[in-house]
């Protein structure tokens, strides 16, 4: 199962405490702790000032005290923490399909399948944390490799704000110079008797072996440390939900009756329906509208394709025929119109046409150039000419 | 009407029937099957759903001529648990009596009038083949016609009959089944017709009889078959078939043979821990031999390894196992060729035949992209 796989591991730095050095500017550059302060408190976690003086997470506030007097205390906001983290997976999610949620800070994605090499992953993370950056102002560190337990390893190795691809042939340069300790599992207990058979280091460790570290430490034991030395962890990213539906809706403060506005907003929709649904490699098979009129009505209606798509103009087409054909509004006009699809399927397992459309290959290849080009360039880089007010009179070009 | 029918030539028919007839039909006299006793010792059956008919005619004891219409699902329920011998089919007032010896049922009838009337053909046949093969032809293309998809045109398969053959085509979109066997050809059938997936279906299980030739006619829009005493009729739909001569003709390099059950069992093992959404098992192509693996992202990976004859270019490549399984459970000869192309192209499977046999059977799967 190892394989071929790519597997990130995203990392926030110092999450609650940079939440709160960017919420807070007096506290930038000075050791902020999250916790709470007293005999039984706990850091849950601090800025890297505070990290300077040796300050870790999960280390009681007395010693956190006693280390660094000057330290700013903070309570932590945790529903802010939740609702940025929330955003930042859902960016994750955007690209990967398989996301698996460790805690609130971290997560590990499943790339196979998504980028077609290491290099591609990379560039993928890169996009990733410049976006994390641009929009939520914080930064993340990012690993990339072939399996969970050396992406961890890889995201702590540029640690903050840096990202590393650790595949098999770098083992030796930028896993083995690492402690022991370094493995999940291994603990203080373990890395003791470790360090009493001479293995002090991930190399060390690795040159042994798998039968020398059985007659030490049994084999269960030994099969596990063998393997992680050697970079072989074939534990699945494994994702704990997932997506049943792709929508987006919208609520107008003067109810819509311009067939022509509300045709424009629908496809609007559709487009940015259809965007997610490529950036996530999905394809809905069916179409849902909704729509509520001025009096609070709200209706949804939903068609089956006959192939699930990712295409804005099927999915517009659809959500117009549903307006049209099924949607009473009794001369009222429209409060909120939502579109989306559902019945995901992963791209990668359906098999593609053997008679593709021509029309649905081109607008496919000009989507595909429209949301390249809106990730460099934002969102509204490209766009169908019908979404597009047109100029106001006497403003010239 | 009073008539004597043998159990067993009627139960046939009835199981015939049961495969038109709608379950749950908006209109109520669908649910009936019509059955009329004539002089010369004749009974016929008669079942339609508006789109496909079917008339049977079977030999009986007519001691008063007459016509009923009973509900056919109670009717072949009654007669499936008769034992074997001689029924007896009285009309008393408005039920039908089906007595034999100490067994009495009662069937409430129905008016017959409120029937819809088959169509009629007049002509002569378009064309004539064997029942086996027919039903044979029926067998390697219907699993290729989609079941869940709107678009009329792909709800059926496409008939072609040619100088001195008949050929079946199928496709969802993603496959495509073509068969071709030596029929005789009468009259013509121009842009071919495309005959709807449940006509079909009736038709294979008609056609498999070893005593009658199957023959058929296309006239109004309508297609009959008959063989011996049965009658089938058709409403056709319009012929918007994909232009499938394109996909049929690849140039792939990458051609091996291979045993059809290795490579079915194979496939069907590996495909275990396929995922669930995907079905994706790989193929890796290499000389001498033909890798089949899998892999589940939650429970675990499998591979099997097979000798093929092969001396070309590395392939990997991955398809559907289903797509897969569904052409080598009905391919029917020992070993089948593959042609396979680039990882991204459409892959050619065949059965393998002696030299000069009649016989063309191709079937062409979009392979799926690899993670």
């Amino acid at each position: 199962m190892g394989a071929g796989r790519i597997v990130l591991h995203l990392d926030m730095d110092a999450f609650f405490a940079a939440i709160e050095q960017r919420d807070h500017p007096e506290l930038r550059g000075r050791p902020v702790i999250v916790g709470h302060r007293g005999r039984r408190g706990v850091v849950a976690t601090c800025s890297y000032e505070a990290r300077r003086f040796g300050i870790r997470s999960a280390m009681p506030s007395v010693t956190a005290e006693r280390l660094c007097p000057d330290a700013v205390w903070v309570r932590g906001r945790h529903g802010v923490y939740r609702e940025v983290s929330r955003r930042v997976f859902a960016m994750l999610e955007e690209i990967a399909p398989v996301v698996e949620r460790v805690s609130i800070d971290e997560a590990y994605a499943d790339l196979t399948g998504v980028a077609r090499d290491f290099g591609e992953a990379a560039r993928l993370a890169g996009a990733l944390r410049a976006r994390i950056r641009r929009e939520e102002r914080l930064t993340a560190s990012a690993g990339i490799a072939p399996c969970r337990f050396l992406a961890k390893i890889a995201s702590d190795l540029d640690k903050p704000d840096g990202q590393v691809v650790l595949t098999l042939d770098r083992l030796e340069e930028l896993l083995w110079p690492l402690p022991v300790r370094v493995i999940p599992g291994v603990g203080p207990k373990l890395a003791e008797r470790l360090a009493g058979l001479g293995i002090r280091t991930v190399g060390q460790l690795a040159r042994r072996t798998e039968d020398e570290l059985a007659r030490a430490l049994g084999r269960r034991t030994a099969v596990f440390l063998h393997r992680r030395a050697h970079g072989i962890d074939e534990r699945p990213i494994v994702t704990g939900h997932e997506r049943k539906q792709v929508s987006e809706e919208r609520t107008y403060v003067d109810d819509l009756h311009d067939p022509e506005q509300i045709r424009r907003e629908l496809r609007a929709r559709a487009e940015g329906v259809a965007r997610t649904l490529r950036r996530r490699g999905l394809l809905g098979r069916a179409v849902v509208l909704k729509v509520r009129d001025g009096r609070y009505r709200t209706v949804t209606r939903t068609r089956t394709l006959a192939e699930p798509t990712d295409l804005a103009s099927e999915i517009f087409a659809v959500g117009q025929e549903l307006l049209a054909g099924r949607v009473d509004l009794h001369g009222r006009g429209v409060r909120l119109l939502g579109l989306g699809v559902k019945d995901l399927v992963s791209r990668s397992h359906v098999t593609p046409p053997l008679f593709p459309d021509e029309r649905e290959q081109r607008e496919r290849r000009i989507a595909r150039l429209a949301d390249e080009l809106g990730e460099r360039f934002g969102r509204d880089a490209l766009r169908p000419a019908s979404l597009l007010r047109p100029p106001r009179r006497g403003n010239p070009g | 009407m009073k008539t004597i029918i043998d159990q067993p030539t009627l139960i046939r028919e009835l199981s015939l029937l049961q495969g038109i007839i709608e379950k749950k039909s908006t209109l109520e006299a669908l649910a009936n099957v019509v059955l009329s006793a004539h002089d010369g010792g004749r009974v016929t059956l008669i079942g339609t759903d508006l789109e496909v008919g079917y008339k049977a005619t079977i030999p009986a004891t007519v001691e008063q001529p007459g016509t009923v219409a009973v509900d056919a699902r109670r009717l072949h329920d009654i007669v499936r648990r008769m034992p074997p011998g001689n029924i007896s089919f009285v009309l008393d007032g408005e039920a039908l009596r089906i007595t034999m010896e100490k067994i009495r049922f009662r069937l409430a009838t129905h008016d017959t009038e409120d029937f819809p009337t088959l169509p009629r053909r007049e002509g002569d046949p378009t064309g004539a083949l064997d029942g086996p093969v027919m039903a044979d032809m029926v067998r390697r293309v219907l699993f290729a016609i989609t079941t869940d998809d709107p678009r009329y045109s792909l709800a059926g398969a496409l008939w072609n009959l040619e100088e001195d053959a008949l050929e079946l085509v199928a496709t969802d979109g993603h496959r495509l089944s073509l068969t071709r066997r030596p029929a005789t050809r009468l009259g013509d059938l121009a842009d071919g017709i495309l005959v709807p997936r449940k006509a079909l279906a009736e038709i294979g299980k008609l056609a498999d009889d070893q005593q009658n030739e199957v023959r058929f006619w296309v006239e109004n829009g309508t297609l009959f078959v008959t063989v011996g005493d049965r009658e089938l009729s058709a409403r056709l739909q319009e012929p918007k078939f994909p232009d499938y001569r394109k996909v049929l003709e690849v140039d792939n390099d990458k051609v091996f043979e291979i045993g059809t059950a290795d490579l079915k069992a194979a496939i069907e093992r590996v495909a275990v821990l396929s995922t669930e959404q995907s079905h994706m098992i790989r193929l890796d192509l290499a000389p001498e031999r033909l890798v089949v693996s899998s892999r589940h992202h939650v429970h675990g990976d499998a591979v099997e390894e097979l000798a093929v004859e092969y001396d070309g270019e590395p392939l990997e490549i991955g398809f559907n196992a289903q797509y897969l399984l569904d052409f080598l459970g009905v391919a029917g000869t020992e070993k089948i060729r593959a042609h396979l192309g680039e990882p991204m192209s459409q892959g050619l499977f065949e059965p393998v035949r002696e030299e000069g046999d009649d016989r063309v059977d191709r079937y062409v799967v979009m392979p799926m992209a690899l993670g």
